[in-house]
Order: C-alpha cells, then structure tokens, then sequence
C-alpha cells in the first residue's frame, strides 16, 4: 500500500504543483485572487472534448491556444481595470468561475465526459501498475516548472516578471512596459492551466465543477507561500501525500479536503505566513 | 457666500434623512399591506426569504461595504446559528423568539474568533480561508453526523400561520436594518468607515483600529445569526446546506447590487434577485448562470448598487455621520466667532 | 528647553538595507526641528519608528520620560505624538469635517473635551489651518478637495488629537507659492501655541524659515545636528546632497 501511496502522491503532487504555480503568477503580478484559474483548467479541457474529432493532435494545440486567448480576454475585461481594487476582483473571478460553470453546464450537459490518454498503455513503478499517461502527466508537470523556474529566473522576460512582482511601481520606473508583462503572465499561467488539464484530465474526469480541483490546490498555495517557488513543490507533494494516506486508510470523498482544509487554517494560525513565507519570487 | 454655501450644505444633510425616513416609512407601509392583497402562500413564502437575506446581505454589508472586510465566508456565521438554534429548539425545548437570538450571540462568538485570523492573515489568504471555512464545517458535519447531529428536523415553526411568519420576518427584517443604519450613521460608523478608507491613517488619528475590527465582526456574526435562525425556524430544519458556499456569494451580491457600504441597499438587492429569481422559474437552470453574470457585473462595474446611483441622482448621501445633523440649527451662527 | 522626545540608538532593518542606522535625536519641547537629508536617508521610516507603524530592531524611544518604543500606533497618537503623511491619504470616502472628527472619535479626544462638541471641535481644527474659510470645505469629500487642501487636512486630523509633538512628512510637498505661504503661516501658528513640530521637508527655502535647529540623515544614520546656518555649511552635508540637489540648496 505504502508504494501505491507514493505513486499517486507523485502524480496528484504534480498536478497541484501546476495548479498552485499559475495562480501564483498571476497573484504575484497583479495582485489578484484569479480563482477562475481552475475555471481556465475545466475549460481547457471541454475545449479538447470539443475538438476531438479532428484529431488529439490538432485539438490540443487550438485548445491551448484559446484558453490563452480566453486568459487575454479575462484580463483586458475584468482584471486589468479593477487595479487598486483587488478583493472586488477576486469577487469578479468567483463569479466567472460560477458563469463558466453553469455555461458548460447549459451547452454540454452536467454530466462527465472524458478525453482521451496521450499515451495508451501501463507502466510498472515501485511495483504498481498506472496508466502510462499519469507517469507522462507528473513528469511532464515537473519538468514544465523546472523550466519555469528556469525562465524566471535566467531570461529577461523572466526577471521582468520578478520586477513587476517585487514593485510595481518601480518596473514601470524602470522602463518595463508592465501593461505587457501582466498579460504574459497572464498567457504564461493559463497555459499552464491549459496543460495541466491536457495532461491530468484525460486520467481524472471532464466535468464542469471540476475547477474546484484549484480549491482542493488552495492548502498548497497556502503552506506554499504565494511566492515560493520552492515552497509550492514542496507543499503540493506534502498536500498531496496526506490526500492520497487519508484516502486509503480511511477513505475518499468529502473527508478528503476536509481534513487538508482544517490542517490549512491551523497551520495559519500558527505560522499566517505559511509555511514557508510570503516572499516575492 | 457662506452662509448660502452653508446652507446648501447643511440641506444636504436635511434632505439625506428626511428622503430616507420617507423610503424607509413608504417601504415599511407597502410591506406590511402586502397580505391584505394576496395570501397567496407561495408569494408570501417568497417575500420571507427575501426579508431573511436583506438581514443576510445587510450583515455581511455592515463588515464588507462599511468597514473594508471582505468576508467570503458569511454563510458560517448564519450556519452555526441555525445549528445553534436548531439544536435548542429540538433538544432544549425552547422557542424560536428565544432560540433566534441566542444563534445571533452564537453568530457573535463565531465572529470575533474569525476576527482573530483575520487581523494576523494578510489579506490574500484570510480570503481564501473565510471562502473554505464554511465547508470546513459542513464537511466534518457531513462526515460524522452521529457527533453533530447530521441533519436537525422537526424544528417548531416560527408560526402555523404564513401571514404571521410574514409579519415576524419583515418586523425582523426593519429593527435589523434599522439598528444596522443607526450604526452605520453613528459614531461607530464613522471609524468604521475611516478603517475601510485608511486604516493607517485611522491609526494615526488614535483609533484602536483593531477593536473596532473585532466589533465588526462581533455585528456581522450576529446579524447573519438571527438570519440563519430564522431560517431554520422557517424550514424547520437544519442541515450541511446551510454551510453552502454559494449562501456566502448571495450575501455578498445582494448586499452589492443594492449598494456596499449602504446596509439599506441589502434589501433592495434581495428583493431585487428573489423577483429575478422567480421569473427564471421556466428556465430553472439558468438560474445560477444569472446570478452569477449579475455578480460579475455588480462588482465590476457598480459596486455602489443601485441606491448609490439613486443618492447621486437626488444628490443625498447615504452613510454621512448623524453629528452633522447639529449644523441644521447652526445655519443662522456664524461660522467665525 | 527640556527633551520632549529621546530617541536612542534606533536601528532597523529592511532586508538588506539598514534604514536606520544607530538613530539618536533629543527633541526639546516647544522646538521647530527640521530633518532633512536625500532622498531614502530614513527620515519617514524614522517617523514610522516614533509612532509605532514599524518596530526597531533595536533601540528605543521614549517620550516625556515613558517607553514608547513597543507600543502600537493608536496608542502613541493617544499619548500625544500626532503625524502626517508624506502622501497624503485622507478619508477619500468621506467628508472634509468627518475626516477630522474620526481624530475626535479617540480616547485622547474624548477625555479633553472640556465641554465643546464633537462638531465645534472638528470646525476649529479646519479653521486652524485655514481649511475653512470657505464652508463649503467642510462638505467636500476627502477625494474632492484640492491638494494643498488636502495637506492641510492631514494636519487639521492630527491636530484635532490636541497633540503635543506634530511629526509633519513633507508638509510642503507640491504646494504652489500661495499655498506654501499659507503652510508657513498655519506651522508658525502651531509654533507659537506652544506645540513641538518637526518637519521632514525637501523644500529647504521654506524649511529655513521655520527650523530652529536641523538634523540631517543620510543612509540612515546623523550625519550632522545644529542651527541651520551651521548644518549649511558642514561638509559632510554637503557631500551627501552633492550631485541631487547641487550647492544651491541651502541658498
């Protein structure tokens, strides 16, 4: 059991790894609760549902692509001019979560639907045997945040973002066009939302309440650090270790992110900071 | 001059109360007459709800609007109450008109022990916890129902007869609001509202800004309390419902549409969404896609509601402080000694 | 004169940069102290030190011989250490008159009431700093009222603490030449009922009109402490102003 905890520990860690990652990025650039993020993953994949008779290889590409236009979108309209009025914001992206919701609800129905594996098959790890595609999906997550990583940290474009996200102010002082540099992150973290549910809905499920996954992601953020790059990998693989030990020693369900909740608040009771600080990248 | 800038001025305040007392007064009639025209019980029904969440909206408007507190979690303090009432009620014995105000004093513990977070958490990740709190409960309550009870049921009415209930609840619903708007004008309303502003500068003007947080959410905690005692009265039961997320959203969009930072605009948006709610009744599953297309439009485009655009149509303000009613009797004084 | 104000050895730190360096100040009661110094010396973090919105590190400050050091902000501005804010932030939402009765709403406030109403006081810390004439002032809101206004409303809501040292930041802060003057007139007015002022400005032509004494910062520590003329001519001030605001500071 001990092996079948440790696989799909890695995997779900890897899909909120991805998760917490986006909403930061957005959090940290422009200060806004983009709670919609898990609303960019759902969508993302009922756009692959969508496009799926022409082919896996032409839907995910064009879904990417419009999620990030979706994310443009999102942004021109509703986030960027309610700067200075970030909790009236977030308040905005709880209700497009809700309209983005109900909105599939209404045209594809409530019930699931599924998309297909990138790769078919099954591979043996530690002695169990999972889908190929959850091993693909974990791997590719924690490669697409070491590249992150990579990216802030080593290119321009990257220490641009740190900029904006340390003072904004200060970037625009400086000559960063910041207006630009939002919507990259924007783009930047709805893509990642975009392939975390190329990768990991496929192997979960397709369905429109499933942006809650986000919700289930917030103990991560928060023992994270909204800043903490460092901080996010190790609290999503910590989160998702006491999920995956709840779930197969006492059971799945509803008890599941009650208990990872409840471990939130009391860990900010007694560290409000988080875990591992609220620092800027 | 001055004296005609004075008194120019000094009418702005006449006007804001009279023109209030007069809706408030108009309001308070139509409302009342309301079962002479029909008893229909289905529309009476309906006006209820629609009293229970103006005092809902209103208690989440009296920290979110007036002081600046974003709670994304109203619907534990009416939770907690309902629960609190409910178990009184069926394991005690006592009445509602006892057990709806206890739930209120629940709702104030609950309060001040959210307070507490709230003032050491920045404010990204008080909002997210107060959005998760309420689920919390409902999901311990969900898990282990031989603890809590589960569900409650079989709750003494508020009163057999539904045009009874109607009058408690709009009774219910004027002193809660009224209470809340003589607050809101009062003193207590002012360094609220210094603390939504500026709570530095509210500091630096020798205000224990934390205090006044605390009592914030100590009426917050009451009022969305007596509401959720009521409730369970109405439904005569109790259950994880009551914890519902979206109860917290509806608080929050009814208190906005009418007017944050108004209390009075809690009414006129939950009549408001309670009538746009029933004539979707067809098209039931549209239900939510509205709500929620009104609440992204209310808080990105008019957050002041609908009464804050009526106030600047007739130029009144609706949240000024009463002490500077004392400038009417002074219009004659010269200002310089 | 006695020490009003001692401050010793304050220190903070703002993750790599020590804002405050070893801080020591004496403010006499009833003095005008001008602090100057460029840009990022430490001077507004060194109010936020007195009054309680950051915390030294080390060091501490006391006030009429009582620790002020630990204690939080309302409670300084209670014991009568009121200050302005470089940017100005007033009640935006809020009426003129209702900004300066918040003051009034604290505990300071309450017990020297002696009497006047709420109303009357807050109408005589306007007129104080000549918020009003005219009236219709009193009815503009906190975001309505024009910036040299606006300034002196940040004052008028520390005054109406009664306060017996007013921290003014930048009082003079992109005031126009008539609005300066009357800046001059309401400080020398303070003054002159006795209130100890000290003024962090940028403007030094309007400072020397009013400063008694001056103390200079740079990179957060006291490099240089006296009269004016004194301070004008020591080298070490010079220097640091040297190559952002040039010799003719002190002009």
């Amino acid at each position: 059991m001990i092996e079948q905890i440790l696989v799909s520990t890695f995997i779900l860690g890897g899909l909120y790894c991805l998760l917490a990652l986006g909403f930061s990025l957005i959090f940290g650039v422009a200060k806004v609760l983009n709670f919609a993020h898990g609303a960019f993953y759902m969508l993302t994949a009922y756009f692959i549902y969508s496009l799926l008779f022409a082919g896996l290889q032409i839907a995910i590409p064009i879904s990417l692509i419009l999620i990030v236009i979706t994310s443009f979108i999102v942004y021109e309209l509703l986030i960027k001019p309610m700067h200075e009025k970030e909790m009236r914001a977030a308040v905005v992206t709880l209700g497009l979560v809700l309209v983005l919701q109900e909105g599939v609800k209404l045209v594809y129905g409530p019930e699931f639907k599924s998309i297909p594996y990138i790769i078919t098959g099954y591979v043996t790890i530690l002695g169990v045997r999972i889908v190929s595609q959850k091993l693909l999906a974990a791997i590719t997550a924690i490669v697409l945040v070491a590249a992150l990583y990579m990216f802030i940290r080593r290119t321009k474009q990257g220490k641009a973002i740190r900029a904006v996200a340390q003072n904004m102010e200060v970037a625009r002082l400086v000559g960063i066009n910041v207006s630009r540099v939002v919507m990259m992150t924007m783009g930047i973290s709805a893509l990642l939302a975009g392939v975390a549910a190329v990768l990991f809905a496929p192997v979960y499920i397709v369905s429109p309440t499933e942006w809650s996954i986000l919700f289930r992601a917030f103990p991560v953020i928060i023992l994270g650090g909204l800043g903490s790059l460092r901080g996010m990998l190790a609290a999503s693989f910590l989160i998702a270790g006491i999920e995956k030990i709840v779930e197969y020693t006492i059971g799945g369900g509803y008890i599941v992110p009650t208990i990872t909740f409840s471990l939130m608040l009391i860990i900010l009771l007694v560290r409000p900071s988080g875990l591992f600080g609220h620092t800027t990248k | 001059m001055r004296d005609k800038d004075l008194k120019n001025a000094a009418e702005l305040v006449k006007k804001a109360w009279s023109f209030r007392l007069k809706i408030f007064l108009l309001t308070s009639f139509i409302l009342a007459l309301l079962p002479a025209l029909t008893q229909n019980y289905y529309i009476l029904e309906i006006l209820i709800f629609a009293n229970i969440y103006s005092i809902f909206g209103a208690s989440w408007d009296i920290l979110g609007g007036v002081t600046g507190i974003f709670s994304l979690g109203q619907a534990l303090f009416f939770g907690v109450a309902a629960y609190m009432s409910g178990a009184l009620n069926l394991f005690f014995g006592l009445p509602p008109w006892m057990t709806i105000p206890i739930g209120g004093a629940f709702g104030v513990i609950v309060g001040l022990v959210v307070a507490v977070p709230s003032l050491r958490l920045k404010n990204e990740y008080f909002a997210i916890a107060s959005l998760i709190f309420p689920s919390i409960l409902a999901g311990i309550i969900f898990m282990y129902p031989e603890l809590t009870g589960g569900g409650i049921y079989g709750l003494a009415p508020i009163s057999g007869d539904i045009v009874v209930t109607y009058y408690s609840s709009l009774l219910l619903m004027l002193v809660s609001i009224y209470v809340l708007v003589k607050i809101l004008n009062s003193r207590i309303g002012l360094i609220f509202r210094s603390i939504r502003d500026d709570r530095e500068t509210a500091e630096a003007s020798g205000i224990d800004t934390t205090k006044y947080k605390f009592l914030a959410f100590a009426l917050s905690g009451f009022f969305a309390g007596i509401a959720g005692g009521f409730q369970a009265h109405l439904l005569m039961s109790v259950g994880p419902f009551v914890f519902d997320p979206f109860l917290s959203l509806q608080a929050m969009v009814n208190a906005a549409l009418g007017g944050m930072g108004t209390i009075v605009g809690a009414i006129g948006g939950s009549y408001l969404m309670s009538f746009l709610n029933e004539a979707l009744r067809s098209i039931a599953q549209f239900r939510v896609f509205v709500f929620a297309l009104v609440m992204i439009l209310v808080f990105r485009y008019l957050p002041g509601g609908i009464m804050r655009l009526l106030a600047k149509r007739y130029r009144i303000s609706l949240e000024t402080w009463s002490g500077l009613k004392k400038l009417r009797r002074r219009e004659n004084d010269a200002i310089n000694p | 004169m006695q020490s009003i104000l001692e401050i010793n050895g304050i220190c903070r730190r703002f993750g790599g940069i020590q804002a405050v360096d070893d801080f020591s100040l004496d403010i006499k009661e009833g003095e005008i102290l001008g602090l100057i110094g460029p840009n990022g010396a430490g001077k507004t973090t060194l109010f936020n030190l007195i009054t309680g919105f950051v915390k030294p590190d080390s060091g501490t400050v006391f006030f009429k011989k009582r620790n002020i050091t630990k204690l939080k902000p309302h409670k300084i501005a209670n014991m009568g250490i009121a200050r302005t804010f470089q940017q100005t932030k007033p009640f935006k939402s809020m009426l003129a008159v209702e900004n300066v009765a918040v003051s009034l709403m604290s505990k300071r406030a309450k017990e020297s009431k002696n009497g006047s109403d709420v109303l009357e006081m807050a109408l005589k810390a306007l007129k104080r700093v000549e918020v009003i004439p005219p009236e219709s002032n009193m009815f503009k809101l906190g975001s309505q009222l024009s910036h040299g206004y606006t300034k002196r409303l940040d004052i008028a809501r520390a005054l109406a603490l009664e306060p017996e040292i007013l921290l003014l930041d930048e009082p003079f802060g992109g005031l126009g030449f008539k609005e300066m003057s009357i800046m001059n007139k309401v400080i020398q007015k303070l003054h002159d009922e006795g209130i100890t002022i000290v003024i962090i400005e940028h403007k030094m032509r309007e400072l020397m009109k009013l400063a008694e004494r001056l103390t200079v910062m740079h990179f957060g520590a006291k490099i240089a402490e006296g009269p004016p003329r004194e301070v004008a001519r020591n080298e070490k001030v010079c220097e640091a102003y040297l190559g952002k605001e040039g010799d003719n500071l002190f002009a």
